[in-house]
């Protein structure tokens, strides 16, 4: 009997619900959602700050990091002057372990960027937010850590990013520590690079891992954009 | 449809599940909270066994003694490219000994005067880290582990390290004093440089 309460009832809210104009369906529909998130902390709001503006040596502020880019280039090995005679260790050759090696491109060319980054948090932040801090735009045949094939720069993350002059790994970044950093993308040589290439600041979001619930850095999102020329750099 | 007459057990278990409820609750909120807490923290935090320079740290599962705490801006390790600093390195010269599985130091933290946290790991190569090696038991290993931090976190700053290198909720860790002060701060291993080393005691 309850059973057949039920059915009965099913079949009348179908009715009605066919019945009602389009209009109050969707305006129904907007409202269940909004209430049904409300209960669980609201809808998240979209950030719709226009994305600022990246220029040579100037700091973009943004969530842990501030990031100032200072010079973007291209190279065939990195660091290009590996060997030169002002490198502070050659007067010492006996010493030679102590020398920088360079790395070498897999596809004949690095894109760099020079930055410094100031960790404005209270506490260490790790490789994979410093990683995606600085990111590239506008060109194409870039080195996939994922992927065999080229990507578009946008989705290529930096093969390596350094600590300068001493090419540590920047693999932590301390709170209220500057560091002078290196991005290093690969890219294939046989793509020309445009007259200008997008160097992006990402800022990213302190929230809890929907996943394991430990706090975190996530969620990489463009800060500031700009246009850098990237000519080759050679050693001299 | 009628509802079957409750018997008197039911009321009996009724209180009890109400009881185990209640106590379940207050053992709750009298105990530290392990919900919304990171690893380590709340209910989940390690044991500190706080220590001296130069006096053995006994930890679950090993001996660690702090040898030497000092300053540095610059850094210089066998093979590599000396790093400095326009902030300071926190150098820690330490043994550890595990007593009855391999084991080695993963972590250094640094708490800052100032509720800062500066963490640094033995993974990677970077500017700061834990150099340890990994003993066997009774062996004892000489280990460096640097942090690199502003100076106005200096005074009041201690040091803890730990075997874990992800979670060292729950386990022991062996935490000193970095012993610098708001006078000493300003100068704490100005223009000193340190030395990352590193090896088995005994066994070279």
């Amino acid at each position: 009997m309850v059973r057949e309460t039920g059915e009965r009832f099913v079949a009348r809210a179908r009715r009605w619900a066919l019945d009602l104009p389009p209009l109050a369906l969707l305006t129904g529909g907007f409202l269940v959602v909004l209430l049904v998130s409300g209960l669980f902390g609201g809808l998240r709001e979209v950030d719709t700050d226009p994305a600022g503006t990246v220029t040579a040596g100037v700091p973009v502020e943004t969530e842990p990091l501030t990031v100032t880019v200072k010079d973007a280039y291209w190279v065939t090995a990195f660091p290009e002057a590996a060997d030169s005679p002002d490198s502070p260790d050659s007067a010492d050759s006996a010493d030679s372990d102590r020398r920088i090696y360079p790395d070498e491109p897999t596809r004949g060319r690095f894109v760099v960027v020079e930055a410094t980054v100031l960790n404005t948090s209270d506490e260490t932040v790790d490789y994979d937010v410093l990683r995606e801090a600085v990111s590239l735009d506008g060109a194409q045949g870039f080195v996939s850590t994922r992927d065999t094939a080229l990507v578009p720069a946008a989705q290529a993350r930096p093969t390596y990013v350094y600590t300068m002059p001493e090419k540590r790994i920047f693999g932590t970044a301390q709170p209220g520590v500057t560091y002078t950093v290196a991005y290093l993308w690969d890219q294939s040589a046989a793509v020309p690079l445009p007259q200008r290439l997008t160097v992006a600041v990402n800022g990213h979001t302190w929230r809890e891992d929907t996943l394991d619930f430990h706090l975190g850095w996530k969620d990489p999102a463009v800060e500031a954009t700009g246009p850098f020329a990237v000519p080759e750099r050679r050693a001299s | 449809m009628r509802l079957p007459r409750p018997r008197r057990s039911t009321f009996g278990v009724g209180a009890l599940v109400v009881a185990g409820l209640a106590v379940t609750q207050s053992l709750d909120a009298l105990l530290p909270s392990a919900t919304g807490a990171d690893f380590g923290t709340g209910a989940q935090r390690p044991f500190v066994r706080e220590g001296i320079v130069g006096t053995p740290i006994a930890l679950r599962t090993g001996d660690l003694t702090v040898k030497a705490v000092e300053g540095a801006t610059t850094l210089e390790e066998s093979g590599a490219y000396p790093v400095t600093t326009e902030a300071v390195f926190v150098v820690v010269h330490f043994t550890w000994k595990p007593q009855r599985e391999k084991g080695t130091i993963a972590v250094a933290e640094v708490a800052g005067g100032d509720d800062r946290v500066f963490r640094a790991t033995s993974i990677g190569s970077g500017r700061d880290g834990v150099t340890c090696p990994f003993p066997p038991p009774g062996v004892t290993a000489e280990c460096t582990a640097v942090v690199e931090l502003p100076r106005d976190a200096l005074p009041g700053a201690s040091v803890t390290l730990s075997t874990n290198a992800i979670d060292e909720g729950l386990d022991d860790v062996a935490r000193v004093d970095l012993g610098v002060d708001a006078a000493t701060s300003g100068s704490w291993g100005r223009g000193r440089t340190a030395t990352v080393s590193s090896g088995l005691v005994g066994l070279s």
